[in-house]
């Protein structure tokens, strides 16, 4: 699995730099959370002592805003329940990890945090699917971290391509042609989509996406 | 711990990057130092709430060993007693700046760091001599922080031009064609010198410095 990701994964670029900080204290990287507050143009993420920092690419936040637009569309146009978890910082002090997903959403377990308007992982159930776009590669493994918040399905798209994956019982995620969360959907299906996002107003790209969501709902 | 340095050497990232931040208090930036201890080979440039953390590659790193040993060739053929502070923290909370130079001398203030554990720029007197490498085209102006902390000279390499520069009195630096420190150096006679560190392993460089520096002073002293 870390050999496929190693290989698939393009290299930090440095169109988005970062740093990595080693033995940092979580209580550093809470303090640093609250100095840098909600700005989406730096992403922190936390495992275990090591702290990346990372500035986030224009195009990278562009394709997050597409993508949110398609999944948004699909959970409409399927009649599922949805919430939003945006890029929020997610941590487990008694995990030691922490990140901020490029987007991230709760389906299934939507009725489960309905009435909470801040959720907090360590009590409360993490969200079913997370957005990663990888344009260059994060120093730590986030996906290790996913997996140890318990997230059930990620897709990955690289500026290319998008790749789903499910978390298995040996806390290790495969790649799965069709997602889970938005049963049987085939998840590269979206990606023609993804790129002609980058040429439409969102409008449009909602409409022509929803019309393929009815055809592939229809020919299913 | 283990498996996460693993997975860092495995997924290294691309050294010589920064990354920037703003609205960063004071007191955070001390947060920051400390946290990072003094061992830390990140840099970090603080200026009035913009944060600058820079991961100098090998190359980086290596640059600016070269130039402190040509300054040290020079100093020591001429019994010019100097300490060096290395990447040192520079910082004064009341100019609300500072920063790690990639290496630096004391010189004409030399006794003011003489065994001494800790020091404090609001006391004691800044660095007589920086030296800074700027081989990624860095967006942060370090040198307006350097000039508010009133370092004399710089020394600055980027890769392809070795720049000498001196403190003015409006607090701006100009570029100049020789050393403030050794009046008789140019820098287009040091530059080789620092390409030639770079190929060449310390002990031949420094044996070649030696000559050299000896060479180049007697011939300024015999006019």
């Amino acid at each position: 699995m870390s050999a496929v990701q190693e290989a698939a994964t393009p290299p930090a670029g440095a169109d988005e730099p970062r740093i990595v900080l080693r033995d940092v204290s979580w209580q550093f990287y809470e303090s640093l959370l609250r100095e840098v507050g909600r700005r989406p143009a730096l992403r922190l993420t936390y495992d275990r002592g090591c702290l990346e920092l990372m500035t986030i690419s224009q195009l990278h936040d562009r394709y997050k805003c597409i993508l949110d637009r398609l999944i948004f569309a699909l959970a409409l146009e399927l009649g599922m329940k949805i919430r939003s978890g945006g890029s929020a910082t997610f941590r487990r002090a008694d995990l030691e990890r922490g990140l901020e997903p490029d987007a991230c959403y709760w389906t299934a377990r939507e009725p489960l945090i309905r009435h909470l308007h801040t959720v907090d992982l360590s009590r409360d159930p993490s969200f079913d699917l997370a957005i990663e776009v990888e344009m260059s590669r994060s120093a730590l493994d986030r996906v290790a971290i996913y997996s140890a918040l318990g997230v059930p399905e990620w897709w990955r798209f690289d500026g290319d391509v998008l790749r789903g994956f499910r978390l298995g019982e040996n806390g290790a995620y495969t790649s799965a042609e069709e997602s889970h969360v938005f049963p049987r959907l085939p998840v590269d299906g979206l990606v023609p989509f993804v790129h002609q996002g980058l040429n439409l107003d969102e409008t449009e790209l909602f409409r022509a996406f929803t019309a393929w969501v009815q055809q592939w709902c229809n020919e299913t | 711990m283990s498996a996460t340095i693993q997975s860092l050497e495995s997924r290294r990232v691309a050294a010589g990057q920064s990354v920037c931040m703003d609205g960063i208090s004071w007191v955070f930036y001390e947060a920051f130092l400390s946290e990072l201890g003094e061992r830390s080979a990140h840099r970090l440039s603080y200026d009035r709430g913009e944060l600058h953390i820079m991961s100098p590659s090998p190359e980086h790193e290596a640059y600016a060993r070269i130039l402190g040993r040509v300054f040290e060739a020079l100093a020591d053929e001429l019994r010019l007693p100097y300490k060096c502070l290395g990447s040192v923290t520079c910082r004064r909370e009341d100019l609300e700046r500072g920063l790690e130079p990639d290496n630096c001398f004391y010189i004409r203030n030399v006794q003011a760091v003489l065994g001494r554990r800790r020091f404090e720029l609001r006391r004691d007197p800044p660095p007589d001599l920086a030296m800074e490498v700027d081989i990624t085209e860095s967006s942060v102006d370090r040198r307006s922080i350097y000039a508010a902390l009133g370092v004399p000279e710089i020394w600055l390499f980027d890769g392809a031009a070795l720049t000498f520069y001196q403190l003015r009195e409006q607090s701006e630096y100009e570029a100049t064609a020789r050393s403030g420190t050794f009046p008789f150096l140019e820098a287009e006679e040091a530059l080789p010198l620092i390409h030639a560190g770079f190929e060449t392993d310390d002990m031949n460089f420094k044996v070649a410095l030696r000559a050299w520096a000896s060479a180049r002073i007697a011939a300024a002293s015999g006019g």
